[in-house]
């Protein structure tokens, strides 16, 4: 055993994913008017919104009509830089032994390269770079 | 000072630094394949077709937004409307550089205004939505 990682359980859409913790800036909950549609960009792009005074992309894959009072948000950080993307549950902060996440499988899944199972449910790890590029 | 235009319900703010003339489209005058405005040559681009805009673009683009340049040969974007000012001294709120991979690299920052979210862009971003012709 090499040691445990800390990731966020969340789902998405259908999908159950993982986030390690260590990515995780802040998780939010926002109002509609807290977003602005995003004028241009790929489709993925659907939001910009204000976080510690700059405006940062709000990512979601799914097409549902936001029609909630209050949404989601898990904003990531890579170096300076922050990207959010929209979640729909919370489940809970989870502990999984490293040599699990090693032998991850590779899966073509929107915002996530590799897949685990964990609690006998198939897991997408959540990709930083797969998300901001809209990789499948 | 920061020309606000509008196009499919999005906003935009040029500094007025960079504009050389705002006019109706309607007051081009057309020879041949070309366009004249005070025997200006104009080369026009539809902002919101060539940046790919979100949102809905079926609004009549009524306004020519004729950038200064020092040449006869005048470039111009063509948008649905002007709607006002911003002063310069407004809180610019900065861009994330995510954002620069979406597109998003020319965009000087941001500003609110009436709830609403006004994107700064400069000349050189609207030239280069005018393509290889300057």
């Amino acid at each position: 055993m090499i040691g445990d990682m800390r990731f966020l359980l969340f789902t998405m859409g259908e999908k159950l994913y993982l986030c390690r913790e260590s990515l995780i800036e802040r998780i939010v909950s926002v109002k509609k008017e807290d977003l602005y549609s995003a004028p241009f960009g790929p489709p993925w792009l659907k939001y910009l919104m204000v976080y510690d005074g700059m405006v940062i992309p709000i990512i979601k894959e799914h097409e549902e009509i936001l029609c909630e009072k209050m949404y989601n948000i898990v904003i990531l950080k890579k170096v300076f830089n922050f990207v959010g993307f929209f979640i729909d549950f919370i489940e809970k902060f989870v502990d999984i032994d490293e040599d699990v996440i090693s032998k991850a499988i590779f899966t073509p899944v929107f915002m996530a390269q590799k897949a685990i199972i964990f609690d006998d449910r198939e897991c997408y790890l959540l990709d930083i770079d797969a998300l901001l590029e809209g990789r499948e | 000072m920061y020309l606000i235009f509008e196009d499919n319900n999005f906003l935009f703010g040029l500094s007025v630094k960079e504009i050389y003339k705002v006019i109706d489209r309607q007051s081009l005058i057309f020879r041949g394949d070309k366009c004249f405005f005070n025997d200006l040559e104009i080369r026009e681009v539809e902002f919101s077709r060539k940046l790919n805009l979100k949102g809905n673009n079926s609004t009549y683009k009524s306004k020519l937004v004729i950038l200064e340049y020092e040449d006869f040969v005048k470039p111009a974007i063509l948008v649905h409307d002007v709607v006002g000012f911003i002063k310069e001294d407004v809180n610019i709120l900065k861009k994330q550089d995510f954002l620069n991979r979406y597109g998003y690299s020319g965009i000087k920052g941001f500003v609110k205004k009436n709830g609403m979210l006004v994107t700064l862009i400069g000349k050189g971003f609207c030239l280069s939505l005018l393509g290889n012709d300057w």
